[in-house]
């Protein structure tokens, strides 16, 4: 909200320039980029490994290859995942099951990485309405836009932590809505959306992904990072990971429920 | 033998005040020389001086900056209290004569890393959008660096922009700025006198790790009644004073408002006709003189900010202050002050949602006691002493819903801070000066509430639940101050500063400065009191009869117990909020030079500091020191006014400092499709270098006996500079693979003019 204060002040007041410029950056020594996810749902299951590249490279990003990957459970499961293309491991016979804990094993020249992730149980979705409304403050003849509330029951005595995905006509718009439940345990909860973006006869699905703390905290610390404005946060910083031994990225499980309405 | 004791014991006092003769306005920090002695006094905050001598006759001259001096015979046999009142000089600078006493205070003194600012000169000084603004001037100065482009957040010697003592009239002002710190609530037509204090704080001050930065507002003219103000492009000032009964009190009114929101208004978008954007300023006082030994005094400010767009989001900020003081002279060698004081800082964000109206409600208030007593024991030693108690009520959010009940508060909390201090200022021989003295301060943060403790992994392991004014923690400690001047010769001295400061209330902030919604934290079971200690070395001399005034200060200061946020920390209106702190510590040091021109048709001066500044944190950089953002090597700053003749003046100011520290990316990844900055330490890159000339002309019409007005014109980075206000990393629309840094600047040949007018 800060941010798009001072944005507006700026905008407003302000007789500001932009330009593209040249920046002497340093190149730091690779490292390894890991980014896993388990769910619920039939696998196979994917993780990918990258280096991270020069800023200003314009490359495509390094792929690591001939690693090896092995994700494990808390009731027996071994699974070694093969590279199916450069830097992108699949598993073979592993099922995400609810209320299990996964293991991630990395092992990257000779270097091990090693992540955790609990499965939590998944929260159903009780109904997506949609209704249409002006934009508050906005003259009686202003135009209306859409209104998308989600609404689902969270768990009682239990710590949790949500994260939606948001699909318009079928693609990704926003995946990095956060939600817990310190604050209202047990409740009934909602996400609201407002955006001019949907339209008649869109179709607007939403994922509810249940995921553990340390994801929760990887999303929301990427999140700062991602909204990065000097004068709105404080030194940028990388994302918390939940892989051992330095490297970048995440290892989660999550259990996702989906709900789907047309707007009319 | 007999007339030996006899003169031992016949001492007198003279003691009164020294006022200007035009509209009565005590003048503070006005000479008070016995020439046969070469011995005086300087008058106090409130204009008042006492100087005990033996019984004899003397010449007693009153000396003042830009004021024609005054010599009066005193034929000294018992105690006299003599109220002087001192004439300003003409306009034309070339008749000031310079006299050797009265201009070498800045030699003489024990004080060091103190400026005074004067604020007729202030009014010269090309400034953004021509509101002047003595918080943009003191960024002049040496060690006073500016927070950014257009800000009035300043850190001082290293020191945080919450470091700084801002007292307005004895009340603390919270947040120093209007419009997210582009202007400071500081409306310099009621002002009287402008002191900051960058080292060496005497012990009548606490509370403040860096600097004191005391203002004074005008008492109001006690001889007649004066209309003065401006009309601007942004804003418009009237201030109206003069006297309510002749000459025992009077009164001043001064407002200020701006309308770039009546602009707005004007404009064809939609979106920027319902904008809403605006600040005001109200500052008001009077004062009365019940008797020759007792003055009380009522001041009081009131700023707020608005901002709000579209009835969708708003957002509005403000200070309230207020001062009670009583002024009693107990005899001719005692002089007290007695104080109560309100000061209130809050904002509050109001967003609607469909038919939800949310409010946020934050803010801190404070009720202040404070007494200060001035013994004049003899000409050569003065003692100042007294006591300070302030009641804190902290509001961390309350967050309002129209359609529930209170949706959540974080709880309140409260402290009691108190202080007792005694200096003593001595002259132990006519080389040597000192100042002594020792503070003592305590801090009691106070129930009712809950105290949470956490784990490493910031997770709450116990609450303690806490009854009202009970003690949840407390802290005290002692602050010892001292500062000595050895005069080498008449115009050159040393001088030598060490002080301690504590400070209770610490401002977490994560944005460069002003943020309307930085959070006051006070000290409790988690978070430490700041501590500092500062040592300085000056030298000081005077060139020319004292036209030239030149310095050479270095310092150390050690912080300790420093707060920062913690890496993806948790902020909006969070309970834990303290477990989203890290502690470190920091360390500056620095050389500053100074040389000032006073006097002829060319005035102005030239500083530059060179300086660094670190902090150190087990969570930042793997604990090694890191430069903290406003560490630049170089600073400087160049002011020159010339005045042409009785109508014209020019000025020009230029500034140029190193890069701020800034943390930019040393590689990036992939994650979730999205590109992601990688980074690898903290502030180890520096934004371009900053420069920026600013030039004004005033034109002063013909002045007549009851009016006069002056036009200026004044345009702001001259040249154009695209200065880095911030810079950004983004993908390129063109191919996503390839990264682009982007530059914003703001402020390029920004013009003003405005009118200035008094009748």
């Amino acid at each position: 909200m800060k941010s798009l204060i001072i944005a507006i002040v700026a905008l407003v007041i302000l007789s500001s320039c932009e330009k593209v410029v040249e920046l002497d950056l340093n190149s730091a020594d690779p490292k390894l980029v890991v980014e896993g996810l388990i769910n619920n749902e039939a696998g196979p299951y994917v993780v990918n490994l990258t280096y991270t590249t020069n800023f200003f490279n314009p490359d495509k990003i390094p792929a690591v290859m001939g690693a090896s990957v092995i994700v494990s459970d808390d009731a027996g499961q071994v699974d070694t995942f093969t590279e199916i293309e450069d830097g992108v491991y699949m598993s073979g016979h592993l099922q995400g099951i609810e209320g299990r804990t996964y293991f991630l094993n990395v092992i990257v020249d000779g270097t091990t990485y090693s992540a955790e992730s609990y499965l939590p149980f998944e929260r159903p979705i009780d109904s997506v309405l949609s209704e249409k409304i002006k934009f508050p403050g906005t003259p009686a003849h202003a135009p209306k836009f859409y209104l998308i509330s989600t609404y689902f029951t969270d768990t009682v005595n239990v710590v949790n932590h949500y994260r939606f995905r948001t699909y318009l006509n079928g693609v990704v718009i926003d995946d990095i809505s956060l939600l817990n439940d310190e604050l209202n345990d047990g409740e009934s909860m909602s996400l609201q959306q407002f955006t001019a973006d949907f339209k008649k006869n869109d179709t607007i699905s939403i994922e509810l992904c249940s995921i553990d703390e340390k994801v929760y905290t990887y999303y929301s610390t990427l999140a700062d990072v991602m909204n990065t404005n000097p004068m709105s946060t404080s030194a940028p910083a990388n994302p918390i990971s939940n892989i051992s031994n330095g490297a970048l990225g995440y290892f989660g499980a999550l259990s996702s429920s989906k709900m789907s309405i047309v707007l009319k | 033998m007999y007339s030996a004791t006899s003169f031992a014991q016949s001492k007198y006092t003279i003691s009164g005040y020294v006022r200007d003769a035009t509209n009565g306005e005590e003048l503070i920090g006005a000479t008070v020389y016995i020439s046969e002695l070469q011995d005086g006094t300087i008058s106090n905050e409130y204009g008042f001086y006492s100087i005990t001598l033996p019984k004899g006759n003397y010449q007693v001259e009153f000396h003042y900056m830009g004021y024609v001096s005054v010599k009066q015979r005193v034929t000294l046999n018992q105690n006299q209290s003599i109220i002087k009142e001192l004439s300003p000089n003409a306009l034309d600078l070339e008749e000031i004569i310079i006299s050797g006493e009265r201009d070498d205070k800045n030699v003489k003194s024990t004080e060091m890393g103190t400026m005074k600012l004067d604020p007729a000169e202030v009014r010269m000084i090309p400034v953004l959008f021509g509101e002047q603004d003595i918080l943009k001037t003191i960024q002049l100065m040496p060690g006073i660096k500016s927070a950014g482009e257009g800000s009035s957040g300043f850190h001082v010697r290293g020191g945080g922009a919450d470091q700084n003592l801002i007292l307005l009239d004895e009340a603390p002002v919270y947040n120093a700025s209007h419009l997210l710190g582009f202007f400071s609530v500081f409306n310099s037509d009621a002002l009287k006198d402008v002191k900051i204090i960058k080292g060496g704080m005497p012990a009548e001050y606490g509370g403040r790790l860096s600097s004191v930065l005391d203002i004074k507002m005008k008492d109001g003219n006690s001889k007649g009644y004066d209309f003065s103000g401006g009309i601007g492009l942004i804003s418009s000032r009237l201030t109206v004073e003069g006297p309510i009964v002749k000459d025992k009190s009077s009164f001043i009114v001064s407002g200020r408002r701006t309308y770039a929101d009546v602009f707005l208004k004007l404009s064809s978008r939609e979106e920027l006709k319902n904008t809403q954007l605006y600040f005001y300023d109200l500052n008001v006082k009077a004062n009365y003189k019940i008797s020759d030994k007792d003055r009380i005094f009522v001041s009081g400010y009131l700023g707020r900010d608005k901002f709000g767009f579209n009835d969708v989001m708003g957002v509005d900020w403000g200070n309230i202050t207020g001062t009670l003081r009583w002024n009693h002279i107990f005899s001719d060698k005692l002089f007290s002050n007695t104080s109560l004081i309100y000061s209130d800082y809050n904002y509050e964000i109001n967003a609607s949602f469909g038919d939800d109206k949310i409010s946020i409600l934050s803010g801190i208030q404070d009720f202040n006691f404070k007494e200060d007593l001035q013994y004049y024991l003899n000409s050569k030693n003065t003692i100042k002493f007294g006591l300070n108690a302030i009641y804190h009520t902290f509001i961390p959010g309350k967050v309002e819903v129209s359609s529930l009940d209170t949706l959540f508060k974080i709880e309140d909390d409260f402290a009691l801070e108190t202080a007792a201090y005694v200096s003593w200022e001595s002259e132990i021989t006519s080389r040597l000066k000192i100042n002594a003295g020792i503070r003592f301060s305590d801090f009691a943060a106070l129930g009712p509430g809950d105290v949470f403790t956490y784990n490493e992994e910031s997770i709450v392991t116990d609450t303690t639940n806490f009854r009202k004014n009970e003690i949840i923690e407390n802290y005290w400690g002692f602050e010892p101050r001292f500062s000595a001047s050895f005069l080498l010769n008449e115009k050159s001295s040393i001088k030598a500063s060490y002080n301690r400061n504590r400070q209770y209330l610490q401002l977490v902030s994560n944005a460069t400065s002003g943020t309307p919604m930085d959070a006051w934290i006070p000290s409790s079971n988690i978070v430490k009191p700041g501590i500092s200690n500062q040592v300085a070395l000056g030298y000081f001399r005077n060139f020319n009869d004292n036209s030239f005034e030149t310095s050479v200060e270095i310092y150390y200061k050690e912080l300790q117990n420093q707060v920062d946020y913690k890496n993806g920390a948790d902020l909006m209106f969070n309970p834990l909020i303290e477990s989203q702190l890290v502690f470190g510590d920091g360390r500056a040091y620095g050389l500053e030079l100074y040389i000032k021109k006073r006097s002829g048709k060319l005035t102005g001066w030239i500083s530059y500091t060179l300086a660094r500044t670190e902090n150190q944190f087990d969570e930042i950089s793997n604990g090694s020191w890191y430069p903290v953002k406003h560490d630049r090597t170089h600073d400087i700053a160049i002011v020159g006014m010339y005045q042409f003749n009785e109508k014209w003046n020019v000025s020009a100011t230029w500034v140029y400092n190193t890069g701020d520290a800034v943390t930019f990316p040393s590689g990036k990844y992939m994650i979730d499709g999205r590109l992601v900055s990688y980074y690898t330490e903290r502030n180890g890159y520096r934004m371009p270098d900053y420069h920026r000339l600013d030039i004004g002309v005033t034109y002063y019409r013909k002045k007549t006996a009851t009016c006069e007005s002056s036009w200026n014109a004044s345009l702001y980075n001259a040249y154009g500079r695209e200065n880095a206000y911030t810079i950004n990393f983004r993908q390129s629309e063109d191919d996503p693979n390839v990264t682009e840094a982007v530059q914003m600047s703001l402020f390029r040949f920004i013009p003003s003019i405005s009118y200035n007018f008094k009748f």
